[in-house]
């Protein structure tokens, strides 16, 4: 990987020579990436990736512009930096001039842990293979993947921006569906490699999650209380914290924003147990140490006991506004309590019980307002135990509503947003009157 | 044997033992590393082999009112080479400027086909309908990448002072698409294919607010679809014609209602129902919805309705077909990306389905009814529809006769929103600007409508085609399929067509 760097940097030097313009900027983006896909009980795709590209944006005068190649010939780079050029002249002047970000230091984090070579293909059949076995032992067909990658992601620029991070990634994902399809359980894990991954371990969850409570009943849609698992609870958590950003904030694109235009920050919303944070550099968890618009990431706390502490500021945008660049989060935390997620539905009177979100949207962002359903996994839990597995409901709610309103946290897992690798490390929540507005047959 | 000798003999077909007289090479050299590929491939034992080289070139720009706001462009290529063992597939994508070399490349492949002997594939038949021989497709005309930034900028200005001409038009946005992607498929059958597809796309919208009713912004949009061809046919387009036909519909949007909740007979216009039929039966006719090779996509309806036997539900009228190798088309010719031969197929023939085929894990007939395709180089390629075809109807289908035969009903044009019931059995679409027809004559412009029904009682309920005339071909760029997401588009060509007694409702009386 070592080596990898070294190339990556001598390409990045390489084009910066070629460069035209007044200001320069480039980004590159290596991965390889080997997929084993399976649905319906077989592996129906494998494919294995190398891909690279560099983005391109320039500055010359009052405008900007850019182009992205994959073309990393001494001809292509040049031609790669004459369109980026003469793109700028299609563009109107931009109202200031943000120079490209200059030498900051930043470490590296930890998010190399094997290449994508060093893992076998027999690994990843061997993966799914036990998968599916897992599947057929319990009567089901699964569906899903086993992903390996690594690659790399490079920021220079002519004012000496100049990082480098390798990354390496295992994910797994697994959707088992009843022979008579009509239950449905899904799981999903990843880690930086192969060690502390088991594809068995994630299939058996799916198929406990496909099996619990038995066949699903119609429950009446309305407001219900009810326990989310951290899955769950990071689908709600990823688009509220893309709305801690003063840009959003600034046109209206976030619930932070108050009528008067100010900002909620330095305001308390959240229950006072609430903190949320970043940190790229905590092993627990490691994420990319910059942004690809050039700022350091460093450990930031967004929600600190309820309380606004802090948004992010993009770079450009801060720049014009006289503030200081805030780099948008990589990773999230957020501290839970030390109960297992079984103890809450064990002091549950009445709950609905949801492993996970899908097809999350936003629906309004002066709010926050997400609609989606619930998918593979909703259960009725009266007086302490699950009774009964539940359709699934439509929903429409606000995590800032889930936030004000939560009553008890389990203890936080490593998880991200479904169908997503975006590291987060959050709790499961007991949230009273969530808002499902109807139930449908879908499973 | 030298070098080039052996590529020649290599891409000549030794498995099939033709060999191809050496001119169709004529344009090869050894510097081409897709022949290296495939030469690397033959070397280490692969039964059969296929490269295909993608070249894209994107460009997209966007102007609003009178200036341009807008201008994205890329440059993107790669290899993807496909092995297989007889019993095994092995994929690998890798970028131009991977420093890999070719044995290296071939080698994961076929690791990676032999590691995948083991494991139940839902096997591609890599066997039959192997294409073979030289075809080369270059576009003639204009390359759209290749013109001159001021003939594409004075392109979209000029619609949009075509349209701010016009009094009530308050905001007018316009956009320019424009792709040039070469494709070269190579395979150990001794098929050279190669095709240089052009893609230009122009398209905007008009609006303005609603000020005396709603206080809403109105807008209509373009009917341009995506089509290959070169830049002269985006410069010979009539634009004044086609911005003054929104604008005609946007000021008559200014001055409409929404109809009273009922059934109405609808004559759907070829520009508003090919997008109907790409999503009410293009999805289910999908080899993903036919065989759940999509994770979480709702089973097709051929499968779990009485469609797989029984009197057929739907409209005799209706005949669909699928064709490769349609004029202008998005999914290319007759070459899959397997090195495969595929041929058009129809699907439902006056009503009835034909060759249905089986579901099950090995369902893949030997003859290609679906063209396996990719997205660029970086995919693998997957099962997936080729163009489609609704059969327009006899001559004297015009939508005129259509309309004079209604007592109540809408004429409904324009683009489409749509929604989808969670099994997608059922669908409720929205059009943008709709007619009101009463006995036999149109009388005033609605909006605020959608009509929603059964899937199979929507196409049970078509009583008529329109004529070859009334026909649009309509194609999304970012139509996606599978679970790795994968754009795929397709063009559906599709006449106007009558459907009688189908729900509509009010929406703005019920919002």
């Amino acid at each position: 990987m070592k080596t990898d760097i070294g190339r990556t940097r001598e390409l990045l030097k390489k084009a910066l020579r070629f460069a035209q313009g007044d200001d320069i900027l480039l980004t590159y983006q290596k991965m390889n990436e080997t997929i084993v896909r399976f649905a319906r009980g077989e592996v129906s795709t494998s494919f294995r990736t190398s891909s690279a590209v560099l983005n391109i944006s320039v500055r010359a005068g009052r405008r900007y512009g850019g182009y992205s190649t994959t073309d990393f010939s001494d001809a292509g780079l040049k031609r790669a930096m004459r369109l980026a050029l003469d793109n700028t002249q299609s563009l109107p002047d931009s109202d200031a001039i943000i120079p490209f970000p200059g030498n900051v230091e930043i470490t590296e984090t930890h998010l190399f842990h094997q290449s994508d070579e060093s893992i076998s293909q027999k690994w990843r059949l061997e993966a799914v293979d036990k998968i599916l076995r897992v599947g057929r032992n319990a009567g089901t067909d699964a569906s899903g993947l086993v992903k390996t990658s690594d690659g790399i992601t490079a920021v220079l620029s002519s004012n000496g921006f100049d990082v480098a991070q390798p990354a390496s990634a295992v994910y797994i994902r697994v959707r088992m569906m009843s022979r008579d399809g009509r239950k449905s359980g899904w799981n999903e894990s990843w880690d930086y490699g192969v060690e502390a991954i088991s594809p068995s371990d994630v299939a058996m969850k799916a198929v406990d999650r496909c099996f619990l409570g038995g066949e699903p009943q119609r429950y009446d849609p309305g407001r219900h209380d009810v326990i989310l698992e951290p899955a769950a609870v990071a689908s709600l958590l990823f688009p509220l914290m893309q709305q801690f950003n003063a840009e959003a904030i600034e046109n209206k694109q976030s619930f932070l924003r108050k009528m008067d235009g100010s900002s909620f920050v330095g305001e308390r919303l959240f229950k006072d147990f609430i903190t949320v944070y970043s940190d790229p550099h905590n092993d627990s968890l490691p994420a990319l140490p910059f942004s690809l618009d050039g700022l350091p990431v460093k450990r930031e706390t967004w929600i600190k006991k309820g309380v606004i502490n802090k948004v992010a500021v993009p770079r450009i945008f801060g720049l014009k506004q006289g503030k200081s660049p805030v780099a948008t989060p990589t990773n999230i935390f957020m501290d839970g309590w030390t109960f297992d997620i079984q103890e809450i539905i064990a002091k549950t009177n009445k709950a609905i019980l949801v492993s996970s979100f899908d097809g999350v949207r936003l629906s309004d962002p002066t709010n926050c307002l997400l609609t989606g359903m619930t998918r593979d996994g909703a259960w009725l839990v009266e007086d302490g135990k699950v009774v009964s597995a539940v359709k699934n409901f439509y929903f429409s709610e606000t995590p800032v509503y889930v936030l004000e309103q939560v009553e008890a946290l389990s203890f936080s897992e490593r998880t991200s947003p479904r169908n997503s690798l975006f590291p987060m490390r959050v709790p499961g929540m007991k949230v009273p009157g969530f808002s499902f507005i109807a139930v449908t047959d879908i499973v | 044997m030298k070098r080039r000798e052996f590529i020649s003999s290599v891409c000549a077909g030794i498995s099939t033992g033709v060999v191809l007289p050496k001119e169709v090479f004529s344009h090869r050299t050894p510097g081409d590393r897709e022949l290296r590929l495939l030469e690397a491939a033959r070397k280490s034992g692969a039964e059969y082999a296929v490269v295909r080289k993608v070249v894209k070139d994107f460009e997209s720009l966007q102007a609003q009112n009178d200036s341009i706001t807008s201008h994205v462009s890329y440059h993107d290529a790669g290899y993807h080479l496909i092995v297989s063992t007889g019993k095994g597939i092995g994929c690998y994508g890798l970028t131009e400027s991977s420093d890999l070399d070719e044995d290296t490349a071939a080698g994961i492949a076929l690791s990676m086909a032999r590691a995948n002997e083991a494991f139940p594939f839902r096997t591609i038949p890599l066997t039959s309908d192997l294409a073979a021989g030289s075809h080369k497709a270059i576009q003639n005309g204009e390359d759209p990448i290749e013109t001159g930034w001021d003939n594409k900028k004075s392109l979209l200005l000029k619609i949009n002072e075509l349209a701010r001409g016009h009094e009530k038009v308050e905001f007018v946005v316009s956009n320019l698409f424009l792709q040039r992607e070469t494709v070269r498929i190579i395979n150990s059958n001794g098929l050279d294919f190669i095709d240089t597809r052009w893609m230009v796309y122009p398209n905007f919208a008009v609006s303005a607010i609603d000020r005396k009713k709603t206080k809403r912004i109105m807008s209509r949009r373009s009917d341009t679809s995506p089509v290959r061809a070169d830049f002269g046919f985006v410069q010979a387009l009539d634009l004044s014609k086609m911005v003054n036909r929104a604008v005609r519909d946007l000021e008559n949007l200014l001055d409409s209602d929404a109809p009273d909740t009922d059934r109405y007979d609808l004559v759907l216009a070829g520009e508003h129902l090919w997008r109907v039929v790409d999503e009410t039966l293009g999805y289910h006719l999908s080899p993903q919805a036919l065989y759940l090779l999509s994770e979480f996509s709702p089973q097709s309806i051929f499968q779990i309705s009485s469609f797989k036997a029984g009197p057929s539900a739907l409209s005799k009228e209706v005949t669909l077909r699928s064709e490769p190798g349609l004029d202008h088309s998005l999914a290319h010719g007759s070459i899959d990306d397997l090195g495969r031969n595929i041929k058009p197929h129809v699907f439902i023939e006056n009503g009835e389905i034909t060759a249905f085929p089986k579901p099950g894990a090995h369902a893949f007939p030997e003859t290609p009814v679906f063209p396996f395709r990719a997205d660029g180089w970086r995919n693998a390629p997957i099962p997936t529809l080729s163009n489609l075809v609704l059969q327009p109807g006899p001559e004297e289908n015009t939508i005129e006769r259509m309309v004079s035969g209604i007592n109540k009903g809408i004429l409904i044009h324009g683009s489409t929103g749509m929604r989808h019931h969670h099994d997608r059995s059922s669908v409720e679409v929205w059009g943008e600007i709709g007619y009101l027809i009463e006995h036999g004559k149109i009388t005033k412009p609605l909006r605020g409508f959608s009509y929603i029904q059964r899937v199979t009682d929507f196409w049970a309920s078509c009583i008529s085609v329109g004529n070859a005339e009334t026909s649009h071909a309509g194609g999304s760029l970012h139509k996606t399929v599978g679970d790795d997401a994968q754009t795929l588009p397709v063009t559906v060509q599709c006449p106007a067509a009558l459907f009688i007694n189908v729900p509509v409702r009010n929406l703005e009386r019920q919002s």
